[in-house]
């Protein structure tokens, strides 16, 4: 799986952040991107989904197959 | 902003070998009758020829990125119908010129180009999206002289789209956005437009020198285009060159020459002596060293050296500008430009700037110069569109090229630094429009057909 | 680890990718040139998935950013057309695929761990 942040959208709540931060994380001005260019392993699948509810913005999505 | 123009940009010569060039000798603009005279519009490979004729030349996208045009077509043609082409004439870079002067003062060879595009991928509409007025003009006489000449045969419809000249207008998704009726600010990808663009549609956007390049290619042929130039990037390809030097313009080279060649022809460098540097690709590339004069200019070339040719714009900076002064001015062109779409490019070129301003006044200690570097790591590949690379292009060339210039200007003033350098880095003078605008003030649009 | 018999001569169209996925892999196949190929289906590019994408001989492009690779050698013969240090793209995984004397094919997966981050930047 893999994720991106729509960099439009988000506005630097750091939810993901807190909820997923072994894939998600902060720069220095509080908006977040995710490591790695977005590859999620297996493990951290359940986590990154919850993280996609948590953002309010809906900034976070799973980029299609 | 709409309807401005811009400043038209002199001819200083061209290095190439033989045939059919894109560049002429001439301040009028070509007609339609003078066009045909000479040649055009006498397309002898149509259809699914073109493709195959421009896989074999090789032809390089010239708008910056110089991805081969046959593989984008390709993907634009086996997507479902109707397809669109557009002539994307909207450089933002504030220092090139030449889709500008190709527009301008010969339009045929670029319409012609757009023609042979949408006859290869099977599409109904051309768009042509330019920001500068008599260019847009010049496009649309075009069209109407096109649709007065009944010999050709049905034809896709013309539309030129104007619009405000910013720096993120010429981004692809920009193009497609404003094409649609909505600002000229960029979209997240994806979809990118060759899956779905105007209208929803499979959209081909394309450079105007690149088309022109197509109209020349469908006419000599492949064989003829490869004449010229190195065997990954083949053909000429057409550079601004401005700044510090004695005779600043357009010139067409074949890929491959010297930067010295071209500086010679260009009149050398104002006020003697060596370079400071050259600001590469307009701003987007960064800034190279003086050892640049003995680079190929190509695209492969350059960036194993880390050098972005972009669009071919090339800043000469004379011996006695200072690099700093310089990456100051462009990273506060950048921060300046950002469509205050995405937070992180609003934040982030902003840091940059101030970074970069503190280096220049004398006011910098070692820590902000990793400082700097780490804030051109965080905006890299971020946002919708590449204008946060272009400000980490800026800070990652002036810091690996001029390692020594950036160790003396931590903490201690730089004289040459308060000369201003604005003559040699000019500004744009609109900025991007913000969301919520309404199409009608951003742009105006004239349909033929 | 060595997958047997994954599919019959008979089921492959040319040039059409099969996608073949199960616990610890992610592949697909494809006939072409009358030669049967295997290969990762993750772009080395951006880790996107490759079996939108389009066979023509022995060349792959990519539906994302259009890169191209040879499918006998894995090489990079195009690079992708934006995103991150494009230059540094590497070389498509490739595997050997065989064909017995009635049209099965065999992949071979050797040593390669499929899952996981990689080398993506």
């Amino acid at each position: 799986m893999r994720v991106q942040v729509d960099a439009v959208k988000c506005v630097g709540n750091g939810t993901c952040y807190e909820v997923c931060p072994s894939v998600f994380a902060i720069d220095d001005w509080g908006y977040a991107y995710a490591e790695a260019d977005g590859q999620v392993l297996p493990d951290d699948e359940p986590t990154v989904r919850e993280a996609i509810q948590a953002c309010p913005e809906m900034a976070i999505s799973i980029v299609p197959d | 902003m709409t309807g401005a123009a811009l400043a038209d940009p002199p001819l200083v010569g061209a290095i190439t070998v033989g045939g059919e060039r894109l560049l002429q000798q001439r301040c009028d603009r070509e007609s339609f009758a003078e066009y045909r005279a000479a040649g055009g519009y006498r397309n002898a490979v149509r259809g699914a020829g073109v493709l195959r004729e421009l896989s074999v030349a090789g032809l390089r996208g010239r708008g910056g990125a110089a991805f081969p045009t046959a593989i984008k077509w390709q993907a634009v043609a086996e997507r479902p119908g109707p397809r669109h082409v557009v002539v994307n004439a909207e450089e933002g870079e504030p220092a090139s010129a030449k889709d500008r002067w190709l527009l301008r003062h010969r339009p045929h060879i670029v319409v012609e180009g757009a023609l042979a595009a949408a006859s290869a991928i099977g599409a109904d509409t051309i768009w042509i999206y330019v920001a500068d007025r008599p260019a847009a003009e010049s496009a649309r006489e075009a069209a109407a002289e096109l649709r007065a000449d009944t010999s050709l045969g049905p034809i896709p419809r013309i539309n030129v789209v104007e619009v405000p000249h910013t720096y993120v207008a010429g981004e692809e998704t920009s193009v497609v956005r404003a094409i649609d009726g909505g600002p000229a600010l960029p979209t997240t990808k994806p979809p990118r437009p060759f899956e779905r663009g105007a209208a929803g549609s499979p959209t081909l956007v394309q450079n105007a020198e690149t088309l022109a390049h197509v109209a020349l290619i469908v006419r000599s042929g492949a064989k003829q285009f490869r004449g010229a130039g190195s065997n990954t990037a083949p053909g000429t390809l057409l550079l601004t060159i401005s700044g510090d030097c004695i005779r600043p313009g357009l010139v067409e080279v074949a890929t491959g020459t010297r930067l010295r060649e071209v500086l010679a022809l260009a009149g050398g460098v104002r006020g003697g002596g060596a370079p400071a540097g050259f600001a590469f690709g307009g701003y987007f590339g960064g800034i190279a060293g003086p050892r640049t004069v003995d680079l190929p200019i190509e695209h492969d070339a350059l960036r194993t050296e880390g050098i972005g040719l972009g669009c071919g714009a090339v800043i000469v900076l004379g011996t006695h500008r200072c690099v700093v002064a310089v990456a100051a001015t462009i990273g506060k062109f950048f921060a300046a430009q950002s469509a205050h779409q995405c937070g992180v490019c609003v934040r982030g070129t902003a840091a940059i700037q101030g970074a970069l301003e503190r280096l220049r006044g004398g006011r910098a200690d070692p820590a902000n110069v990793e400082q700097l570097q780490r804030f051109a790591g965080l905006v890299r590949g971020r946002g919708a569109c590449a204008l946060p690379d272009g400000a980490a292009n800026v800070v990652e060339s002036l810091i690996r090229e001029f390692p020594g210039t950036v160790a003396d200007h931590v903490g201690r003033v730089c004289l040459r630094c308060r000369l201003p350098v604005d003559d040699v880095i000019p500004n744009l003078a609109a900025r991007p429009v913000t969301s919520g605008a309404r199409p009608e003030e951003t742009r105006s649009r004239e349909e033929s057909q | 680890m060595k997958l047997e018999k994954v599919a019959c001569l008979e089921e492959l169209s040319d040039r059409k990718l099969l996608r073949l996925k199960g616990p610890g892999y992610d592949l697909c196949i494809v006939l072409t040139d009358n030669k049967v190929h295997a290969f990762a289906n993750r772009c080395p590019h951006t880790g996107a998935r490759l079996h939108a994408s389009r066979v023509r001989h022995n060349v792959l492009t990519c539906s994302h950013h259009l890169a191209q690779f040879d499918l006998c050698s894995g090489s990079v013969l195009t690079f992708p057309m934006e995103g991150l240090d494009v230059e540094k793209t590497g070389p498509l995984v490739v595997f050997d695929a065989e064909v017995d004397a009635d049209g099965w094919v065999s992949v071979d997966l050797g040593e390669i761990e499929l899952y996981g981050r990689g080398p993506v930047r």
